[in-house]
Formats: structure tokens, C-alpha cells, sequence
């Protein structure tokens, strides 16, 4: 069992549970590092598996089909040169795959249409994988996020808070969850007036609330102001009701991700931010993070730096032209301003960019990140990811393009990836403060497109429970809960109530090496990290000390009564040793 | 020379000292031959700042009314202001400041009067002695032997007393090699790798010329390292175009026909004002405070110090990979042997050797490569990134090759016995200290 993988006996490539296999061929793997690798390829229902009949050691590529963004043909039956007749193939995890297959006889043409078929699921009235996927595990990540328990953790509902099941049918909003907490002075009546009032119905709700401070973050989509700057009253009240709620007498502050000038040009469709003179009571700031078009351009042109050459005479401005660090550093400076406003300046905030999805949810959970020690727990952050990412309705489908064969689709881009990368950015600042380590992230982005589990698939809750996800499909949290030691960071410090500010300075962020130049076998690093590996000796030294002291207590002990003198008693003498670690 | 007569105001109060990162503070300063003394004088809580002048890289006044502003930049990258109430005053200590912190004579710096507060329970003087080492190496090999040929630094002067050479090289073979590389400075044995038996010289060019001198002697030395039938490697710092160059001004290289056992692979190592303006630009950038427009990267990249670190670096692997992989025995030089040649020669053998990696190896390896190797530390680092009077002789090398040693820790952070606040005491003692330890710039000097 290797990776929740059956090997199954006298069979060639491994394979899951509910995975049949489809087809296979000869091929030659045009490997970018290596050059031209003979092989076999093997296309099931869920991957691409290849291996090398030649190399020793074996070359293998193991590819689940959800990675695949773009299956092209290269050359054409009369192409000359050796190996230019094949099919290319675009990843959406910074690789592309080369295939060169023999030119006579329309060779490629079953594979094509296989890959095709079985790459893109929802392009060809198929089920994604996750659907046939009948893996087992020890633990349930269905059960890992409970809304109301979660919401109950953070001590809600209270005197001031309350929680209401308005959108229990998606009747109020239809990308929302179905269970929102909300101020207890506004009633539902109130939110079906303030819904009008925000873009897609996605009215102001309560992320999380500072158990000290009472302050809390809120989420929501952008005010429908328009060219003609319409206002609201039940908006405007609602707005004061939320600064109120916290016996705040300082205004309100709103945090509008986008740059000024975007959300200027929003009110030219409907939309907009909220204006001085409407909201008196609210100051607004702007944290100038780019819409997802500009980010799915700079991870593209990460992608041409780093795959499949490292573009090394120039990488550092090559590496600054991309201006993904640079991103990467507004969405954590917006964060940082986020957590430090609710925690040091005691204030409640309203985040919000334009539909309240993308960037909103990228500032609110960072936020949530910093301030709350539980999120940092593997657990926690499961938590987390459910809540801000799923339940609020991040478009997962629309954004990663599950079983899309449309890969020029404009709704395509990497905020998730950009979310992650912030956590592993903190990671690298707090070593310590983390209990997840860099595979729990890797692990995460790699089943955010592999579709084995239902976790990252469809845009909604209501979406979710149509199709009957926790039903019919598997959490990827079952497959990381059954095995929580390998994704555990062997440094994590337990800390409560300790809000982490990373530094959001281009001289302090790194790009994530072990995950964006991870295919290229000459810049991995020394793997496993020596400090880990010598960490884990020490421990299992100390592991062994203790024992043996504690066998040397029970001898000493019995030799004791046996003389019936007086000593310490052995508990005392195990404090004392503990104190050195 | 009395340093009082440097010193017209010793003493001014009221004096506001502005640090990064920290809050002002107000107290008194002082100035006394070698220090820069400002205290806080407060009672509770008292603060106190000695900086050494020799520490001063370069200062600036400004003055606003009355009140004058004094920017120190210091050799160790430091950037302190005070702010002195009185432009005589001012004008006082920053003309004090700047004589006390550019004197010529070695023998007034502060070395030579500092009292150590602490019990010296070992001579470091003594710690790292030649004999030592060859000690250590003829309870492996016998084919090396003890050379005095320099006793009075009369051969080389760039050299240490004692040199390691080849057994079967006599003394007097050992004059005429010197009349034939760059500043006398024969080849001699810098590491000796136990695994197998290889080893590592160190030299200066062949002053071979544009007529292409040979010296029988010093073919006959270096092959003395070769076992039979095994061919060396000869590694030039120089990029073959510049070593071509040198043979109109008398240096050169090794021509094949004269050493057919050895394979000469020429590298790209630059050397000083290069290396001094990559410096300036390096902590230019470092020093930026604007956060709008955060050219970070591109800046760290025109800088070319990392380009420069990756040089060093590869050419220390290949020596390295010389020895131990091909079995081979190598020679390094550049010009003068004193500079890149060291970088390249050390780290291969941080490389090579565990020792190395220890606190007390890497002390012997900065004696043994550095000190006694006559790495010019005197007028390499007079002048650190902010000084503005330009000079020819400055030269961040040995920061350059700390640099490529934390570089190598970073990359194996449990292989090392010291850890990165040994490198940077190291980097600053080199510039301004109260030891001697890097005085001078040779062996001779010292």
C-alpha cells in the first residue's frame, strides 16, 4: 500500500479503488531533463500512468487526469524529424507532458480521444472520478467542519451575534452557505432589504470575532452603487448596526481589496464601493490587489521562468517581471492591515473586493490565519479552507476548470494557489507555529485538480448538496487524517492567543521552490531537511533516555523499599529531566 | 604624534544619537583616540555606544541653525546619526572624527593598546603554528617536507617563514621557482586530501612573458605532486583572455607544451574595484527605504554580487571535484595569488574537509589560507560600501568568501560546528577590531 494505492497483483501500474483501466501504448516520453524515454503509457479513468521500458532506474510519470489543462496535437502525418509526431500536453501544476508516437496509421488518434474524454469529464456528460472513487480510510473528513460548531468555538451566537438560517434553501443567496451569523440587531427582513443592495445577494456576514476585543471581520460583495451613485438605507443601517455591535464608538472600517481605479470602473456595471457621504460612519481603504485575469498572467509567466529550464542568467529580474512575489505580497500586507485593525486596533472590519470571492476570501482567512492559533493546526486549517473557501462559495469549478476542456476560459486563475502560497510564506517566517508542514500544502494543491475527492469540487454549497457530494464522493481531509504524521511539522509549538504578523517585504518573501520548480530534478533540495531529520534523531534520543531512566527509577525504586530509605519520589526526578528538553 | 592634539572637543552633552529600528536616545559624547563613546548617563537604564573610528567608513555633517548632524557610516555597514547641539562643537569632533579614523600609521591603531578585559586561556597567536599542521600531515604521507627558505621573509614576501613544498624539491630549486612566478610566490601545498591522496597548491602566475619563458625547476616542482601517469589540473582564475593579456606585462600561464601532464580549465573570478562597486551597490540596495516601487530583486541582481558568489563558488566546486571525484591533484592561481586564488583554494576544502567546518578548523583555515597566505587585508579592507574617496587596492574578497561559506551552510545547515553570527564577527574584526589579528597585510608586515 503505498499513497492509499493497491497495488494489485501481476498488474502493471497501480491503482485505486473504483479505477479501471482504459488503455495503453507504446510511446516515447519527450522528457524536458532527460531526453527521449521509451515507455509504455496506461490511461485509466483517473490517471495517466507512464513507464520506461529502457531507463534504469525507471522513469515513471504518474499524472492524475485532473491536471491536465490542454491536450493538443503535435505534427501531422507527414512532419519530418524524429519524435514531432505527438501530443502535447499542458498542465495546470507548472508542467507540460511531450509524446511522440509512431507516424503511420493514425496512431494517437485512440489516445487522443481517451485522454480527451476522460481528462475532461464535464465536457463529455461524464462523472468526475471522485464519483467512481471507492477508496476507505479511517477517518471521515465530511465530518472535520461542522458550521455550527465551528461557529460555537469562536463563542457565537452571543448577546450581540446571532445565527440565522435565512438561507437554508439558497433562497437569500445561492453562493452563500446556509448557515450565516449576523448581527442579533438586524432581522431577516433587514437582510432581504441589504441584499438587494450587494452584488449576487452576498450580504454582510460574520467571518470570525477577537474573543478579546469583540471585534469582528465580516464578508461581502460589493455595494451596488452604479454610474448614478444609488444608495441604501437598509444597507447604510445595516453597516451601522455591524460597527455597533461592538460597542464601537470609532467608524467602521472597510477594507475594498481592488485597486481605487477598478473599483471606480465597477460602478460603470452596477457596481461600486461605499461613498463618504452615504456611509459617515465607515472609512474605506483600498488594498490594490489585482483581479484574477492579472494573476492568472503572472503565474503564467512563473511558469515560462521556471518550466521547463530555469531561465538562470537573468532570474532575478526575470523572477521580479512576473510579479507574482509582488502579489503575493499585497495579498499579505492587505491581511496583516486586516488582522492588525481587529486585533491592536480593536475595530471591526467589512472586507469585501467585487463578487466578495476571490480576493475577500483570500484576505479573510489570511486574517484569520494570524489572529487565531486553531487555524494553524492541521485540523484548524482544514476548518478554515471548508469554511471561507468552500462554504462562501469560491468558484472552484469555475476557477480551476475541473473536467473543462475550455482552457482559454477567462474565469481560469490561481487564487487559491496565491492563498496557499501566503500560508507557506508565513510557514517560512513562523517555522514554529505551524502544525502542518510543506507536503500538507503540496498535498493540497495536488488534489485541488486531481478530482479523486469531492473537497474542491463545484462553486457552491448549493451546487455541492444538488449534486450530493458528501454522499457520493470521498474528503480529501479523510485521505490527510488517516495519515496526519506525514504531513505534520515535526517543529510545531503549540501557542494559544499569539497573532503572527509576517513581514510583507519583497527582501523577506521567496518563491516556493519545493512546489513551482518541483519537476526539475537538478534544483530540488536536499531532501528530507537535515534540521527536520536531525530534530527527529534528538527526539527519538530523548525518547530512549527517558525510557531508560524510567527502568533505572523502578530498579532503583525496588532496591529502595527493599532498604526502605527515603528519596525522591521518581515523578520529581522525570520533572527535573523534562525541564532540559 | 599625541592623539589629544586630534581632539579639540572632547566632550559635548545634549548630544541625540538616531539609530534604525531603535528610539533616540540623548546622553553625552565622548571621543578618545580610538573610541567614539556615547552614553546615556541615565541611572536606571543606562545606555552606552563605543564604536571604534577605525570602524568609520565614511561621515557627513549638516547642519540646521545651530544645530549640527553628524552620518556615520560605518566599515561594518552600520549607519548611525548624531545630532550635536553647537556648530563649533560640531564642526570639532567632525573634523576629529575624520583625522582619528583615517590614520596612516599601523602602530597608533588600537590593537596595540587594547587590554583584554577577559582571562586569555589561550594564545591565539601561537594556536595555528606551521609546524602543527605539518605535524598533522606527516603521520600520513613523507612525500612533503618543511621549508625555512624564507626565514627572513628574503624570498617571498608575501609568504610566512615556513612553507610546505615537495620532498624532492630542494631549497635551492625553490629560488630559481621564485624568480618565475608573480611576486615570488612559489607554488606550495595548501591541502592535502587524506582520502586519496591528492592535493591542492597554491601559487601566483608564471611570469613566462610574451617570448614564452619556461623554468625547468617549477615544471619539475609541480609534477612532483603527480603520482605516474595521472595528469593534474591546473585551475586559472582568470578567464583565458585576461591571462593572455597578462603575458605582455610579464605573468602568463602555464603553456601546454612545457606542462603536457596538466589540464589548465581557465574561470571567471573578478577581482578588486569590481568587486568594491558590487559591494557599494549591493548595500545601496540593502539601504533602500522606498516601499512603493520595490525593485528589490532587480537591484539585488545588478549588484552582481550573487553572480560573483556563484563564480567563486563553482570554481571552488570544480577544484573540489577534481580531487575527490576525478583523483586528481590541482594548482590554483589567478595574478598574484593572493586573493581569488585564496577564495578558491579555502572553500574547496570547506568543501573537501569535515575540519574545516569545525570553529578551530575554520580558525586554522583562516590562518593557514588567509593570514599566512598574505591576503593583503591592510588595503583590502581599508574601505567598506560607503566610503566615497576612491582607491585601487580595496576589495570585499574575504567578505566574499564568508559570504560563500554561509551560502554553503544554508544549504547544509547541520554540517557546521559555528553558526552565521561567527561568520559576521568575522567579517567585522577584518575591518575594524581590537585585535591584531588582521592587521597588516602579510606575515612580514605583522
Amino acid at each position: 500500500l503505498k499513497d492509499g494505492t493497491n497495488w494489485e497483483q501481476n498488474e502493471e501500474i497501480p491503482r485505486l479503488p473504483g479505477e479501471t483501466r482504459v488503455t495503453d501504448k507504446d510511446v516515447i516520453y519527450m522528457c524536458p531533463f532527460n531526453g527521449p524515454v521509451k515507455g509504455r503509457v496506461y490511461i485509466t479513468n483517473y490517471r495517466l500512468y507512464l513507464r520506461s521500458v529502457e531507463n534504469d532506474p525507471v522513469v515513471i510519470l504518474n499524472v492524475p487526469l485532473g491536471v491536465i489543462s490542454r491536450i493538443e496535437k503535435m505534427g501531422g502525418a507527414s512532419s519530418r524529424g524524429e519524435n514531432s509526431y505527438g501530443l502535447d500536453i499542458t498542465c495546470k501544476d507548472m508542467r507540460n507532458l511531450r509524446f511522440a508516437l509512431k507516424q503511420e496509421g493514425h496512431s494517437r488518434r485512440d489516445i487522443f480521444e481517451v485522454l480527451t474524454k476522460y481528462a475532461f469529464p464535464q465536457s463529455h456528460n461524464l462523472l468526475f472520478f471522485a464519483f467512481a472513487n471507492e477508496e476507505k480510510f479511517s477517518e471521515n473528513g465530511w465530518m472535520v467542519y461542522n458550521p455550527m460548531s465551528e461557529y460555537r468555538r469562536q463563542g457565537l451566537p452571543n448577546e450581540r451575534w446571532r445565527v440565522t438560517f435565512i438561507n437554508e434553501h439558497y433562497g437569500l443567496c445561492d453562493t452563500y452557505p446556509s448557515l450565516l451569523v449576523v448581527p442579533y440587531n438586524a432581522t431577516d427582513d433587514d437582510l432581504k432589504k441589504v441584499a438587494a443592495f450587494r452584488s449576487r445577494n452576498r450580504i454582510p456576514v460574520l467571518s470570525w470575532i477577537h474573543p478579546e476585543t469583540q471585534a469582528v471581520i465580516m464578508r461581502c460583495s460589493q455595494p451596488l452603487v452604479g454610474m448614478s451613485g444609488k444608495r441604501n438605507k437598509d444597507d447604510e443601517r445595516y453597516l451601522d448596526i455591524i460597527r455597533e455591535a461592538n460597542g464601537q464608538i470609532s467608524k467602521l472600517t472597510i477594507y475594498d481589496a481592488r485597486p481605487n481605479v477598478n473599483a471606480v470602473a465597477n460602478k460603470a456595471t452596477g457596481g461600486g464601493y461605499e461613498g463618504e457621504d452615504a456611509y459617515p460612519n465607515a472609512e474605506l481603504f483600498f488594498l490594490d490587489i489585482h483581479n484574477i485575469h492579472v494573476m492568472r498572467e503572472s503565474l503564467k509567466k512563473l511558469k515560462d521562468i521556471v518550466y521547463p529550464n530555469v531561465e538562470e542568467s537573468h532570474w532575478l529580474s526575470s523572477l521580479e517581471s512576473t510579479h507574482w512575489l509582488e502579489h503575493i505580497k499585497l495579498v499579505l500586507t492587505g491581511a496583516i492591515q486586516v488582522a492588525d485593525k481587529v486585533s491592536s486596533g480593536r475595530s471591526s472590519v467589512l472586507v469585501h473586493c467585487s463578487d466578495g470571492w476571490d480576493r475577500t476570501a483570500q484576505l479573510t482567512s489570511l486574517a484569520m490565519l494570524m489572529l487565531d492559533s486553531y487555524y494553524r493546526t492541521i485540523e484548524g486549517f482544514e476548518v478554515l479552507v471548508q469554511k471561507e473557501w468552500i462554504s462562501f462559495g469560491h468558484k472552484f469549478a469555475s476557477r480551476i476548470g475541473h473536467g473543462d476542456k475550455n482552457h482559454a476560459d477567462a474565469d481560469r486563475s490561481p487564487i487559491f494557489l496565491q492563498f496557499v502560497d501566503c500560508v507557506w510564506q508565513m510557514s517560512k517566517q513562523f517555522p514554529t507555529a505551524f502544525e502542518f508542514n510543506e507536503q500538507f500544502l503540496i498535498t493540497i494543491l495536488d488534489h485541488l485538480y486531481s478530482c479523486r475527492f469531492g473537497t474542491f469540487l463545484y462553486n457552491s454549497e448549493s451546487l455541492r448538496e444538488k449534486e450530493k457530494v458528501t454522499e457520493k464522493t470521498l474528503s480529501l481531509w479523510s485521505l490527510v487524517n488517516s495519515e496526519k504524521s506525514k504531513y505534520t511539522n515535526p517543529f510545531y509549538t503549540k501557542e494559544l492567543n499569539r497573532a503572527l504578523y509576517p513581514v510583507a517585504s519583497m527582501r523577506h518573501l521567496e518563491l516556493w521552490v519545493n512546489y513551482y520548480i518541483r519537476w526539475n530534478p537538478r534544483i530540488r533540495q536536499q531532501q528530507p531537511n537535515p534540521v527536520e531529520q536531525r530534530y527527529m534523531e534528538l527526539l527519538a534520543l530523548r525518547d530512549d533516555y527517558m525510557r531508560r531512566l524510567e527502568e533505572l527509577q523502578i530498579t532503583n525504586n525496588s532496591k529502595i523499599s527493599n532498604s526502605s530509605a527515603s528519596s525522591a519520589s521518581p515523578s520529581q526526578m522525570m520533572s527535573q529531566v523534562q525541564t532540559h528538553f | 604624534m599625541e592623539f589629544a592634539e586630534l581632539i579639540k572637543t572632547p566632550r559635548a552633552d545634549n548630544v541625540a544619537l538616531h539609530r534604525p529600528f531603535y528610539p533616540a536616545v540623548e546622553g553625552t559624547l565622548c571621543l578618545t583616540g580610538h573610541h567614539l563613546i556615547f552614553s546615556s548617563r541615565r541611572q536606571d537604564n543606562a545606555e552606552e555606544l563605543w564604536l571604534l573610528h577605525s570602524n568609520i567608513d565614511s561621515i557627513e555633517k549638516r547642519f540646521v541653525g545651530s544645530l549640527g548632524t553628524i552620518i556615520i557610516k560605518c566599515k561594518d555597514l552600520r549607519i548611525i546619526q548624531l545630532d550635536i547641539p553647537g556648530m563649533e562643537e560640531c564642526l570639532n569632533i567632525a573634523s576629529s572624527i575624520e583625522a582619528l579614523s583615517t590614520l596612516d600609521s599601523v602602530t597608533l591603531m588600537y590593537p596595540f593598546f587594547y587590554r583584554p578585559m577577559f582571562e586569555i586561556v589561550e594564545d591565539g597567536w601561537r594556536s595555528f603554528l606551521p609546524d602543527q599542521e605539518f605535524e598533522l600531515l606527516s603521520s600520513v604521507t613523507d612525500e612533503w617536507r618543511l621549508s625555512c627558505i624564507n626565514k627572513e621573509f628574503s624570498v617571498c614576501p608575501s609568504y610566512p617563514p615556513v612553507v610546505i613544498v615537495p620532498k624532492s624539491i630542494d631549497d635551492e630549486a625553490l629560488r630559481k621557482v621564485a624568480m618565475f612566478r608573480h611576486g615570488s610566490r612559489f607554488p606550495v601545498l595548501s591541502y592535502y586530501h587524506k582520502k586519496n591522496g591528492m592535493v591542492m597548491m597554491r601559487s601566483s602566475q608564471p611570469l613566462t612573458g610574451t617570448n614564452g619563458r619556461r623554468c625547468k625547476e617549477d615544471e619539475k616542482l609541480i609534477n612532483a605532486t603527480l603520482r605516474p601517469g595521472k595528469r593534474g589540473y591546473i585551475i586559472d582564475t582568470r578567464s583565458l583572455n585576461v591571462a593572455q593579456q597578462a603575458r605582455a606585462k610579464g605573468g602568463g600561464f602555464e603553456q601546454e607544451a612545457h606542462y603536457p601532464q596538466w589540464r589548465r580549465i581557465h574561470k571567471c573570478i573578478e577581482r578588486f574595484n569590481i568587486l568594491q562597486e558590487s559591494l557599494i551597490k549591493l548595500v545601496e540596495a540593502c539601504n533602500d527605504q522606498s516601499h512603493n516601487m520595490d525593485r528589490w530583486l532587480s537591484k539585488l541582481e545588478a549588484s552582481n554580487w550573487l553572480t560573483h558568489i556563484k563564480e567563486i563558488l563553482t570554481a571552488a566546486c570544480l577544484a573540489a571535484q577534481c580531487i575527490d571525484r576525478e583523483g586528481a591533484s590541482v594548482l590554483v592561481h589567478g595574478t598574484e595569488g593572493t586573493d581569488s586564488t585564496l577564495q578558491v583554494t579555502s572553500l574547496a576544502q570547506i568543501i573537501l574537509d569535515p575540519r574545516c567546518r569545525t570553529i578551530r578548523g575554520f580558525e586554522s583555515l583562516v590562518v593557514r589560507e588567509w593570514l599566512q597566505a598574505g591576503h593583503p587585508f591592510q588595503q583590502r579592507c581599508a574601505q567598506s560600501a560607503y566610503s566615497n574617496s576612491k582607491q585601487k587596492w580595496e576589495a570585499p574578497v574575504f567578505l566574499l568568501f564568508l559570504d560563500c561559506v554561509w551560502q554553503i551552510l544554508r544549504q547544509f545547515p547541520c554540517s557546521f560546528e559555528f553558526n552565521e553570527q561567527f561568520l559576521i564577527m568575522l567579517f567585522e574584526h577584518a575591518y575594524a577590531s581590537q585585535f591584531g589579528t588582521f592587521l597588516g597585510n602579510n606575515e612580514n608586515e605583522r
